[in-house]
């Protein structure tokens, strides 16, 4: 369903070059729970990022579903994230002033879907996450492990194609970390959405049904589909 | 210290859009603070040098019992031998001349006016010799000529020719009462007219030679008023008061121009008030506009603060590495708010605004004919300079107050 | 999606209270000054109308045809018949109150002095519709029709250190070009509102004055006021052709606009005064531009998520707008509220400025009071708010061009 081909991406840091991708190829199916593991600055936020659709590459492909999203000019790039992306961050990066509900109920209404069936389906999500009863408590009221499904919620609260996560666990403490990776796996079961999740934790990569390990912006190794 | 201010700077140049739009916002505030006090000390001095010129002289003498009165004007309430006290004040070194101020009727005949009319003047009676020593008429002239001694002439200010539809050559004639109460008529032919600079006398402006209407009036030599020239760097207050030591016992009482022109002075003074608060608004809102800034720049750099008090950075220091960091702000505003006032003081004082349209028909109290002229005042550039640098720092002192009360680990984890 | 962002942008406003209020009151101070300054041209504008209307020109001023021409002169002969006019005057509808007045200039000879003073003859049964002249009397009554009687203004009174019961006896310079004289009594002391009126004015009865100055029937001008709605301008024009018509008089017949440089002049400065306002609000906006700059600063990786999430830049363009006009919104009523208080507060005693004005000719009362005007406090609401909301535009539309992938790489 992904595929990405021989994919480059440089950054310039002041005066020098840095190569994060040095054409990095893939195929990625539906419903895949998968890892990209390796060393910090081995590329991992890097190809999560462009497989993102949040940001540019400088050599290669990539398609989803069989759409040329590497093409696709800004604003066709953000249509196509607002309806087939979902995403969970390291710093859960929830809206501080929206309330849990709302965080989550905000993803739909950038659909423009009628408010009952915006209802319906945030309030069912959060119950499926487990936060029933605490729709109304901002962020700023939530521990981390409740900010972080809050954010799966809203991940996946659209249905998406893809969901990526960057380190979800990492500002999480072990078991916490468990319990989040195991409400992961179970979406990803239920729902048959792909995930794709960056990390340098052994812990997190032991979940997953597949592992690419990339070292200085190449694949050393892909597991495949287990 | 060094370092301190070093690093201010290097803050400053973060931020510089930031900077640059507080900076300008001090910058505009100080801009119009010179302009404007450029625009009124150019009014006020002009005014005091046309009032002085050719309105009260530096100083008058008149009788005692004269200045409660003087709205009637009289006659009799005068100074009777006026030519002996000029000559004492020559021998002095100052400059006099003699003056008598009466009130009548002016008639105009249908045959020069092409209607007939008349009006309450004011006559102005001088000695044609010596009153160029004290006021300035002589650069005057418009048309015509000057008066001359013993004639039965008159000397109209242009505005009040120009209202009147006066022309040299014109007969008026002034009906008044002479000194004993007795009516006279006098017939005067119009010689000369004046365009004088001080827009109130130049309204009004009809004089006539002091011996004619010493004549008419039967003055018997006297005057009402004696009108005194002094440099313009003398202290007026203390020769006032050794002129009047001069006289003690003569029943005559020196007046300074400042005790004459009280209506002038508290109308300036009205001005300077009014422009004050709109100045003060100004700076307040310039001052709300700093300390945001400030208030920002602490803000973000908070997790930076801890940083430099864990590492043993006095919380001294750091209060005053952000008042420099304001000063900065101030100082880039202070010299772009004088470039900007200099800029706009040379047009003020090389161009100026012609208020003429308004001035005409209006009396606002500057002795301003037309065009409102600008001074170059550097003490308030300097004082403009400093305010906008000290008021900057001021500002700072207490958003940092609070920025130190915050515990070095809450620093630390601010995000 | 608009009710989302609008409720989303008032929440951010309350996430950092201190700096909202700050920014609000950059523009709250201005909105407050600039509301009393309107106010305080307002009261002076009104002032000037209403000192016009009732002691200088009426809202409509007949004159002989040749007057004005002359004016400085004093031409009494120039003179308006009165009882043609006043029969003609009586029928037209659109007419409230007129009176007739006689304004000429004269000599009081009080113990053996001169002094100039104008003098005003007025019919005072008809002036009591005309305008409030008992609230005018500081002391005594009015003179009354047929008597040798005056009122004098205080100040001129207190000047030539005259009180009620003095008489004092006048020359003129009559209709037929001659002098009269005539010996009033002073029976009261005014104070209208404009200075000169008090130091250099004295009234007496239309009838006496027109026998003192040999004025044969005739009076120097007709003040009127129409009745209310009526358009001034077509009012003066239909008098102008009806005297015309029905007395044979070519007059000058003007609305009281058309007469007063001097308001004209104010309006004049109403135009100015416009463009200091924006000088202000712009002045304060600055705060706000700096402001909205440091909030998106702030929120680099809220900004990262929603674009992630497929926010498009336009959308976020509108969120800090919509924060920026929130604050200007709250910012700009409460200083409306502050000027509107503080209008009312010095509208109650007045602000005195007769020393500051005690040279000047000026058709404005001594004391001035500022007048809100709902209309004009409005306008310099929206007028702070667009500005201001405007202003943060500029900063907001930034917040467009930025990349999520950047955006989430901030701390």
């Amino acid at each position: 369903m992904i595929s990405v081909k021989d994919v480059k991406r440089v950054y310039q840091t002041g005066e020098t070059e840095v190569n994060a991708l040095r054409g990095v190829s893939l195929d990625i199916e539906q419903g895949e729970f998968m890892s990209i593991a390796g060393p910090s600055g081995s590329g991992k936020t890097t190809l999560l990022n462009l497989i993102g659709c949040i940001d540019k590459m400088d050599g290669g492909e990539i398609s989803i579903k069989g759409e040329a999203v590497s093409k696709m000019k800004k604003k066709e790039k953000t249509n196509f994230r607002r309806k087939n992306l979902g995403f969970i961050f390291q710093t859960y990066n929830l809206i501080p002033v929206l309330t849990a509900y709302e965080n989550v109920a905000f993803v739909l209404s950038l659909l423009n879907l009628p408010e009952t069936e915006i209802k319906e389906r945030t309030m069912a999500i959060l119950k499926e996450v487990g936060l029933e009863g605490m729709e109304n408590r901002r962020p700023g009221k939530l521990s981390g492990g409740q900010q972080q499904r809050v954010a799966i919620a809203r991940a996946l609260v659209k249905n998406p194609e893809i969901v990526l996560a960057d380190e979800p666990t990492a500002n999480l403490d072990s078991d916490t970390g468990k319990e989040i990776l195991e409400l992961m796996k179970q979406m990803n079961k239920k729902h048959k959405t792909t995930f794709i999740f960056s990390t340098h934790d052994k812990m997190v990569m032991n979940y997953a049904n597949r592992l690419v390990i990339l070292h200085d912006g190449q694949i050393q190794s892909d597991s495949g589909r287990k | 210290m060094k370092f301190l201010i070093s690093l201010a700077f290097k803050n400053l140049t973060r931020y510089k859009r930031r900077t640059l739009i507080t900076a300008g916002a001090i910058a505009i505030g100080l801009m119009m603070y010179i302009f404007v006090d450029s625009m009124l000390m150019g009014a006020e001095i002009e005014s005091v040098r046309n009032l002085k010129w050719f309105e009260t002289a530096s100083a008058r003498i008149l009788n005692n019992d004269y200045w409660k009165n003087r709205f009637q004007r009289p006659l009799d309430i005068n100074i009777s031998e006026p030519d002996k006290i000029i000559d004492k004040l020559n021998k002095n070194g100052i400059k006099a001349t003699k003056r008598t101020v009466f009130s009548g009727d002016m008639i105009l005949n249908s045959q020069d006016f092409g209607e007939d009319g008349n009006m309450a003047v004011v006559v102005t009676a001088i000695d044609t010799e010596k009153d160029n020593d004290v006021f300035h008429f002589g650069d005057t002239l418009l048309e015509g000529r000057f008066l001359k001694p013993n004639e039965d002439a008159a000397l109209l200010g242009s505005w009040f020719a120009e209202d009147i539809g006066a022309k040299v050559g014109y007969w008026i004639t002034i009906v008044t009462r002479g000194n004993g109460g007795f009516y006279e008529a006098m017939d005067l032919e119009i010689v000369g007219i004046v365009n004088c600079p001080n827009p109130n006398v130049n309204r009004a402006l009809l004089m006539m030679p002091i011996d004619t209407a010493n004549e008419y009036l039967a003055m018997d030599g006297a005057s009402t008023e004696i009108n005194i020239k002094l440099p313009d760097s003398a202290d007026v207050e203390s020769e006032v008061h050794k002129i009047q030591s001069m006289l003690n016992g003569d029943g005559l009482t020196v007046m300074s121009w400042k005790a004459m022109a009280v209506d002038y002075l508290a109308m300036a003074e009205g001005k300077r008030g009014g422009t004050g608060i709109i100045m003060f608004l100004i700076f307040l809102i310039a001052a709300v506009g700093i300390s945001n800034t400030m208030l920002m720049a602490i803000f973000e750099r908070i997790r930076e603060l801890g940083m430099m008090r864990s590492l043993g950075m006095s919380d001294k220091k750091i209060r005053i590495a952000f008042m420099i960091e304001a000063a900065g702000i101030g100082l880039i505003g202070s010299v772009m708010g004088v470039i900007l006032g200099i800029l706009a003081d040379i047009f003020i004082v090389y161009v100026g605004i012609d208020y003429s349209f308004l001035l005409r028909d209006m009396d606002i109290g500057y002795r301003i004919q037309a065009i409102f002229r600008g001074v170059w005042n550097p003490g308030t550039m300097v004082a403009a300079f400093f305010a906008g640098i000290f008021i900057s720092t001021l500002v700072a002192y207490f958003p940092t107050k609070r920025a130190l009360r915050m515990d070095i680990p809450s620093c630390l984890r601010h995000q | 999606m608009t009710t989302k962002l609008a409720k989303t942008a008032l929440r951010n406003i309350s996430r950092n209270k201190r700096r909202s209020i700050l920014s609000g009151s950059a523009i709250g101070i201005s909105a407050m000054a600039i509301v009393f300054l309107f106010s305080l041209i307002g009261g002076m504008a009104d002032d000037m109308a209403f000192n016009l209307k009732t002691y200088y020109t009426g809202e409509v001023r007949v004159r002989n045809a040749k007057y004005d021409e002359f004016e400085r002169y004093n031409p009494l002969h120039l003179t308006v018949d009165w009882k043609s006019t006043s029969k003609v005057l009586k029928n037209i509808g659109d007419i409230d109150v007129y009176v007739p007045r006689i304004t000429f200039p004269s000599n009081l000879y009080i113990k053996g002095s001169n002094f100039g003073a104008m003098g005003v003859g007025a019919d005072f049964s008809m002036e009591a519709n005309f305008q409030d002249l008992n609230s005018s009397l500081k002391a005594g009554r009015l003179p009354q029709t047929g008597k040798n009687e005056m009122m004098m203004g205080a100040v001129l009174a207190r000047d030539l250190k005259l009180k009620i019961g003095d008489k004092v006896t006048i020359l003129s310079t009559t209709a037929a070009r001659g002098t009269n004289a005539i010996t009033l009594k002073i029976v009261g002391l005014f104070a209208f509102p404009v200075g000169t009126l008090n130091s250099k004015y004295f009234w007496m009865p239309l009838d006496r004055a027109q026998y003192f100055l040999r004025m044969d029937g005739g009076v120097q001008e007709v003040l009127i006021k129409v009745k209310k709605d009526v358009n001034v301008k077509k009012a003066a024009s239909a008098i102008n052709t009806e005297l015309l018509n029905k007395t044979g008089q070519t007059l000058d017949i003007r609305s009281w606009e058309d007469l007063s440089t001097t308001y004209g002049l104010m309006k004049m400065a109403d135009m100015v005064y416009n463009f200091i306002a924006i000088f202000f609000f712009l002045l304060g906006s600055t705060v706000i531009i700096n402001t909205t700059m440091m909030v998106i600063f702030e929120r680099m990786r809220e900004i990262g998520t929603l674009g992630a999430l497929g926010m498009h830049g336009k959308e976020l363009v509108r969120l800090f707008f919509l924060e920026g006009t929130f604050i200007s919104m709250i910012g700009s009523a409460i200083g409306i509220a502050a000027g509107i208080g503080i209008t009312l507060w010095v509208g109650r005693t007045g602000l005195d400025f007769t020393d500051a004005m005690s040279g000047m000719d000026f058709e404005i009362s001594a004391i001035m009071y500022p007048k809100l005007s709902a209309a004009k406090t409005i306008f310099v609401y929206f007028y702070s708010v667009i500005i201001a909301s405007g202003a943060t535009l500029i900063p907001s539309r930034k917040a467009a061009k930025i990349e999520p992938v950047d955006a989430l790489r901030y701390i």
